[in-house]
């Protein structure tokens, strides 16, 4: 029986099918919303309103013909692209959805979640590098600057909730938050540095250098076709799911809300879907309404901006901290 | 010239003469075999005569529980059979003073069987077997679209990369990023520091050392920025 629930928990809820459903839902989100705020209809035509449309897209990328360059190095490149879309799975296994607990929580499970970060940005670079063109190489520069800017910061930011909650796991932070309300009353600053952070983790439009459209082609996926873009692709929508659900679990409360754990854990999805609901427009919003920044703003808005602010929230998360 | 043509006609009929390999049953079937060693651990002593007298040392001594001896309680040795490196001689049976150790009529097959499930049922946390599914999934996905999408004939040029052509020094850069090594030592020292604050996160005198050397790392970062 317990291999059965594995399989449940990896292939099912929360993880592929679950997960790639919120990712296509996300990027659907997304695409209206940009849409609206240019003044567009976005996806109309595939399925009811065209919330299909990215599944399509999905779909007919993976059937068409991968034609990889010449310079690319194949026996990097597949490794490092199923790796990028299997860690953002994985992560959803460690975020509380539908009880207090995640899936495979253990206490300390939030240090596993800050490897998984460093582990997704290891695969990125490895898929740019892995097929080479001066468009990669310099999509990737900049996409190392980035990760080393906000990487930081997200994981402060991390650090700051987990000492006021005296607690290294997923599960004593939403039991803190049950007891003492959410994390985002007590750190605020901490809660739009994360996001901002996400933002330019996800390569969304104030920090979208790694794949600047109009100076780098596609950055580091401008030599992907075929199988390996449908995966790029979706590695982004699925990073896109569980940063949204790592940040609502941890800033926002995860499933709690009134009547979660009492009336029905239906409920506490609810709760969660409402709350990633509200964060994934905030980001679409955001990101349709801002222009890119400069490669010299990014150390400028990270390092001397939200950096410090940060570890101020870092000592009154400590001055804060009460153990339950 | 002709000791070769002899050593080769040799081998020939060597090859046609038939094997002198026991088949495996005959082993366990007639005297010939010795058997398995297999310890009882009741009668041992814990000498160490049969690790001493090993001939491929595949005996080691570990210790398995206590035992009193003049009213003291010393560590009680036993002797771990490593069926891989047997050579399945009996000679720790002959030496055992306590004759605690039997050689059992078994082919080393079985033995060898018997050693090898032990390797590979290693209880795999779910944390591991979750992961891997995933992976094997996603691998499944991406190895059958790979399959089902057409291939066509190109010539020379469609497998160009985007940018028409690479510079020559390209291969030599890939893995390499020397500018970016900077901010990749800050963000070492910033993410160690951040997780020694999460496991100092109690005591109050570590923390406000790490914080300071957090504050210090950061102004090292604006002076490299005001470079």
């Amino acid at each position: 029986m317990p291999m059965l629930l594995e399989l449940f928990h990896s292939l099912v809820f929360p993880g592929v099918i679950f997960t790639a459903a919120m990712a296509f839902w996300f990027e659907y989100l997304e695409r209206k919303v940009t849409a609206w705020v240019q003044r567009r209809v976005g996806p109309l035509l595939s399925g009811p309103r065209g919330l299909l449309q990215p599944l399509y897209d999905f779909l007919k990328l993976l059937g068409k013909e991968e034609l990889l360059p010449r310079t690319t190095d194949p026996a990097v490149l597949a490794p490092a692209l199923l790796l990028a879309v299997t860690v953002p799975i994985y992560g959803m296994l460690y975020v509380p959805i539908i009880s207090t607990t995640p899936p495979l929580g253990f206490e300390g499970d939030i240090l596993l979640v800050l490897l998984l970060l460093a582990i997704s940005a290891l695969s990125i670079s490895l898929v740019g590098y892995a097929a080479l063109s001066p468009y990669t190489v310099v999509g990737v520069g900049r996409f190392i600057a980035q990760y080393t800017m906000y990487e930081a910061v997200f994981m402060f930011c991390i650090a700051a909730a987990a000492i006021q909650a005296s607690s290294l796991s997923m599960s004593g932070l939403i039991s803190y938050q049950q007891a003492k309300g959410w994390l985002v009353l007590y750190q605020p600053i901490g809660f739009v540095a994360a996001f901002t952070s996400l933002l330019a983790k996800l390569e969304k439009k104030p920090f979208d250098l790694p794949h600047a459209k109009q100076e780098i082609v596609a950055g580091w996926m401008t030599e992907l076709s075929g199988r390996s873009l449908a995966f790029a692709r979706v590695y982004e929508d699925l990073s896109m799911t569980w940063g949204i659900a790592l940040l609502a679990a941890i800033y926002l409360g995860g499933p709690l809300g009134p009547g979660f754990p009492d009336v029905s854990p239906l409920l506490g999805f609810a709760w969660f879907g409402l709350k990633a609901l509200l964060l994934s427009i905030l980001i679409a919003l955001v990101s349709a309404a801002l222009v890119r920044i400069r490669v010299y703003g990014l150390p400028r808005i990270f390092w001397r901006g939200i950096y410090p602010l940060v570890l101020l929230q870092v000592a009154l998360a400590w001055l804060l901290r009460c153990p339950l | 010239m002709s000791e070769y043509v002899r050593a080769v006609l040799l081998g020939v009929r060597e090859a046609l003469a038939g094997r002198l390999t026991e088949p495996i049953q005959a082993v366990t079937s007639n005297e010939r075999g010795r058997g398995v060693p297999v310890l009882d651990s009741e009668k041992c002593l814990g000498c160490g005569l049969c690790a001493r007298s090993c001939p491929p040392a595949a005996i080691k001594m570990r210790v398995s529980g206590k035992r009193v001896v003049g009213g003291r309680e010393v560590p009680k040795q036993e002797p771990f059979f490593d069926y891989h490196s047997c050579i399945y001689c009996g000679m720790c049976a002959d030496v055992c003073p306590a004759k605690a150790i039997r050689m059992v009529k078994a082919s080393p097959l079985d033995a060898v069987q018997g050693a090898l499930p032990q390797l590979l049922v290693i209880p795999l946390p779910p944390q591991v077997t979750t992961f891997l599914l995933i992976l094997i999934a996603v691998a499944l996905v991406y190895w059958v679209s790979g399959r089902l999408a057409p291939r066509g004939s190109h010539s020379q040029t469609a497998r160009e990369p985007f940018s028409g052509g690479v510079p020559l020094t390209a291969a030599r850069l890939r893995y390499y990023a020397a500018d970016l090594m900077t901010f990749a030592l800050f963000l070492l020292l910033a993410e160690a520091l951040c997780l020694l604050l999460l496991l100092a996160g109690g005591e109050s005198f570590p923390f406000g050392v790490l914080l300071v050397a957090a504050l210090v790392i950061f102004l090292q970062g604006l002076i490299l920025l005001r470079r």
